[in-house]
């Protein structure tokens, strides 16, 4: 098993994650032995190089959140599925196969029904598909069976109110997966995957956010290599892009989480053909973590843009000071929430211009410090 | 300090103008007002002296955002456009319009613009990619026929939900000053439970009880009622279904969130084959065809063939949404090209464009477009008169135009009664804001060769009570049409059944009188359904006649089901 890290029941409240990455589909490809009008779909299933990293990713974060005040993470189970057999500490990684998934979950559901005041985090990367209005999720067996195809990848709905049962209060999900249907197999009324936990007949209210990486119907982009923009939005999300600025302790709360990822995932791309997330369950804005003072992104240039090539920028206030020397491209960076006063310092004549102040807020900010010709 | 806020430009101002929550945020990153600031419409505010950033989410994603300083007066821009996604861009290569002669839709651009009542298809879409129709009246406007996208608070706040906005969608509900829908637009109103639904907040309890009586025809209103029933701590599955079968049949959701409720209520309350079981397969296509947005809208079919078409499967595009028959039907399409150039052509849709800006909006209307296409059931047909003729008088069509519509439409929609009964008079069921006497409908028939006589009356707005009078201990056959076609029903002799969820009328039929201890595995189905709507006496009948066939006779495992 893989479980990398298991603090035991604790009376706080902690948060347990569940990280699945799957990149490799042995049994899909132009090898596999799936039968019409599977075959086809099968074939499309290509290898990936993103779920992994991405999981890598998502399992980084968690663990430099281990000893947080509010919600340290309790646990973390960890299946991966690559060419080559991963492993993390030296300890090799179980693969995301049915069997192992579904012992994982078992380990994790537990955790998850200890304490009301705890919180579940489920990711899955990897391919998916989308049959009348349910999302599935392929696992690294996937196709093994061709009698029983969709045997080995997990019904996420019924997984999704099957988690009600569980007594952790807050439960989030993210799923980066493509969500189009398949040509063929538009036709199909139910797909018959795996539930991990079959729900109960009354989906009772709860504080429980979806947040998928692509709207019902498209596609999710997967990089080659590197982990996706889905995923790097989230963990920039989680680390601060959600938090909200009206509580003191900058609580990243589930209200706030897929407007934080869906801001910063379109945040500097063009509107034509950015990734856009999508979100589903229900959020009460329940607490995931809290952080103290967020990071935010920002980007900072001049205008007239001509000027910035000369312009070395400045952002301080009483408490911290930061500074960029001349370049011609905008600066990018990330500073402490605050109020700051940001400032352009010209070495050569040319250009002059007057303070302005900045308050530098989740999810980002972006500003442009006007400058005229001296 | 007192410092007016504007957005927009000040002749936008209108009801249909979008309303963005706002914040204002001391140097102290304390957040020390916040506000619902309407398109076009400043708004005044009390503030200390200090430095302020003003900012704000525009409904559809743009960050529009200020520094104040002792400023008095603070116009908000955007500094950066995250929008979401439009359909504007995406359908907008060409566009049809259809009007509707004696019955039949034909293309044709000369009638757009054309007043006087005449209905109208319009289609927009992209040379090689789907279609999205709608429907509308020539002359009288999109927001005089429906209040969600005339609305622009109401579709500010599911902008706001659809994209995650919480905390701007709870300004904007802040700023209604109610949740109460009997204070509220109906369009505000349906917008607010879906807030209260998808925050979990326990006052959609109150809402669904209000907006019950509010909104008795809207079918957001009854999806959010019947979820709210399902996700009840302890609720029952039988109350939460009927609930949905009810909320199903007064139409699709207006907001394209109630078709995920409605298709994950439907799954949750199925039992085997029961009504819910059968819903559930028919939502589950109509809303895999759908498109994505905020309003319920449909990847389409030419204004001849609804949408989606059910069956046969249609043909599917690569992202699995049915193929755009459109492309083989009989029209001529418009280069969007043209449309910039020739502006004549165009006048109306940049009216609606100028004023709604996402063809989104229009596509709301395709829910009364599938009930006003000739496929459509008799129940659907229902459903559309009462919803169309309500929308359509609010804003002053002509009468006669409509009548002449919707008579034309009905008389070629017979429904023919299965063979071997007897059809007996239609029952016109009267809606909340039907003209004429209070009395409920009610038909009554009788043979006097057979000696059975009918009596068929409706005892609430959408519920029918089913009475039969005969001789003997005997069981008749009756008829009733349907969404799915005709159901059967056995009544006992002195009993009655209550159906509930009808829209509109009511077609019945009489069948044969049976004996029952001729009942076999073929009416086990409707023993199930009959015995579950019998009334008290009946149930009794149903039960008496359990101990009189063995545990495992098909017929008394129905009785069983059907009393459970």
């Amino acid at each position: 098993m893989t479980t990398l890290h298991d603090t035991g029941p604790a009376a706080e409240g902690q948060l347990h994650a569940l990280v699945i990455g799957v990149d490799h589909y042995p049994h899909c490809g132009r090898s596999t032995r799936l039968e019409p009008p599977w075959r086809d779909f099968a074939r499309a299933v290509s290898p990936l190089n993103c779920a992994v990293p991405s999981a890598l990713a998502v399992v980084n974060w968690l663990r430099r959140h281990l000893s947080d005040r509010v919600h340290p993470v309790g646990s973390i189970e960890l299946l991966l599925s690559a060419q080559q057999e991963q492993q993390v500490d030296g300890r090799d990684v179980e693969r995301a196969t049915m069997a192992n998934v579904k012992a994982a979950f078992g380990r994790w559901y537990d955790r998850c029904d200890r304490n009301p005041d705890d919180v579940a985090l489920l990711f899955f990367c990897g391919h998916g598909l989308r049959l009348s209005s349910e999302d599935i999720l392929l696992l690294e067996d996937f196709g093994a069976d061709r009698h029983t195809v969709f045997a080995n990848a997990i019904d996420f709905r019924e997984t999704y109110y099957g988690m009600r049962m569980a007594k952790a209060g807050i439960q989030c999900f993210l799923l980066d997966a493509c969500r189009n249907t398949p040509e063929d197999l538009a036709g199909r009324a139910t797909a018959h995957a795996t539930a991990l936990k079959h729900a109960p007949p009354s989906p009772e209210s709860r504080d429980a956010p979806i947040v998928y990486s692509a709207p019902p119907g498209s596609r999710a982009p997967a990089p080659d290599g590197s982990p996706t923009r889905f995923t790097e939005a989230a963990i920039q999300a989680l680390e601060g892009g959600s938090a909200d600025h009206t509580v003191p302790d900058w609580p990243v709360t589930t209200d706030l989480l897929h407007f934080g990822i869906n801001r910063l995932l379109g945040w500097g791309e063009k509107s034509d053909g950015r990734q856009y997330a999508a979100h589903g369950g229900q959020a009460s804005g329940g607490t995931i973590h809290a952080l103290g003072v967020p990071m935010v992104p920002f980007r900072f240039g001049c205008d007239p843009h001509a000027a910035l090539p000369y312009a070395h920028l400045h952002l301080a206030n009483p408490d911290r000071k930061f500074e960029r020397p001349p370049a011609e491209i905008v600066w990018r960076g990330a500073a402490p929430a605050d109020s700051y006063s940001l400032r352009a310092e010209f070495a050569a004549q040319g250009y002059t211009g007057d303070p302005a102040i900045v308050m530098l807020l989740p999810p980002y900010r972006d500003s442009l410090l006007k400058v005229k010709p001296a | 300090m007192i410092m007016e806020l504007h957005w927009g430009p000040p002749a936008a101002a209108d009801q249909t103008s979008a309303v963005m929550a706002v914040e204002v945020i001391d140097s102290g990153l304390r957040v020390a007002a916040r506000t619902a600031l309407q398109a076009g419409t400043p708004v005044e505010i009390t503030l200390d002296d200090g430095t302020y950033l003003i900012r704000g989410w525009t409904p559809d994603g743009q960050l529009s955002e200020a520094v104040a300083a002792g400023s008095s007066s603070v116009a908000l821009e955007s500094s950066s456009a995250v929008p979401s996604p439009t359909l504007v861009e995406a359908y907008a290569d060409w566009f049809q319009p259809w009007h509707c002669v004696r019955g039949t839709w034909r293309p044709g651009a000369g009638l757009f613009s054309a007043g006087g009542g005449r209905n109208l298809a319009l289609q927009f879409g992209t040379a090689d990619g789907p279609a999205v129709t709608t429907i509308t009246t020539a002359g009288l406007g999109i927001p005089d026929l429906i209040d969600v996208p005339a609305d622009g608070a109401a579709l500010s706040l599911l902008h706001y939900l659809a994209a995650g906005d919480f905390r701007s969608a709870r300004t904007l509900v802040d700023a209604f000053g109610t949740l109460s829908p009997s204070h509220l637009t109906p369009a505000t109103a349906i917008a607010t439970g879906y807030f209260l639904a998808q925050t979990g907040n326990p006052r959609l309890s109150n809402w669904a009880r209000e907006a019950t009586t509010v909104l008795p025809e809207s079918a957001d209103a009854a999806v959010l009622t019947a979820w709210h029933h399902l996700r009840a701590p302890g609720a029952g599955l039988g109350g939460a279904e009927r609930r949905l079968i009810r909320a199903h049949r007064l139409g699709l959701p207006a907001v394209a969130a109630g078709m995920a409720l409605l298709t994950d209520g439907l799954a949750a309350a199925r039992r085997g084959r029961s009504s819910a079981g059968l819903l559930l397969d028919e939502v589950r296509l109509i809303r895999r065809a759908m498109l994505p947005g905020i309003l319920t809208s449909y990847w389409s079919v030419t204004p001849n063939n609804p949408v989606p078409a059910l069956r046969p499967a249609p043909r599917r595009d690569p992202g699995g949404r049915p193929s755009p028959l459109a492309m083989a039907a009989p029209m001529a399409i418009f280069a969007g090209s043209l449309l910039k150039t020739r502006p004549r052509f165009v006048i109306p849709f940049n009216r609606y464009r100028r004023r709604l800006r996402p063809v989104e909006p229009l596509v709301a209307l395709d829910s009364t477009a599938r009930r006003l296409l000739p496929s459509a059931t008799p129940r659907r047909i229902a459903v559309l008169r009462k919803t169309y003729l309500g929308a359509a008088s609010s804003a002053s069509a002509s009468e006669a135009d409509i009548a002449t519509f919707v008579a034309d439409q009905e008389s070629r929609h017979g429904w023919p009664a299965p063979a071997g009964t007897t059809s007996i008079p239609r029952l016109d069921l009267r809606g909340a804001r039907a003209a004429g006497p209070a009395d409920r409908a009610a038909v009554r028939w009788g043979d006097s060769a057979t000696d059975i006589s009918v009596d068929c009356r409706q005892s609430a707005l959408d519920r029918v009570d089913i009475a039969v009078r005969a001789q003997g201990d005997i069981l008749v056959e009756m008829h009733v049409a349907d969404d799915h076609g005709w159901q059967r029903y056995l009544i006992t002799n002195g009993c009655r059944i209550t159906l509930t969820g009808i829209a509109g009328r009511l077609d019945l039929a009489v069948g044969d009188v049976r004996d029952p201890a001729t009942l076999d595995v073929d009416d086990a189905d409707a023993v199930v359904r009959s015995v579950s709507h019998a009334d008290r006496p009946g149930r009794d009948r149903w039960r008496a006649l359990l101990g009189e066939l063995s545990h495992d006779h098909p017929i008394a495992l129905a009785i069983t089901e059907g009393l459970e």
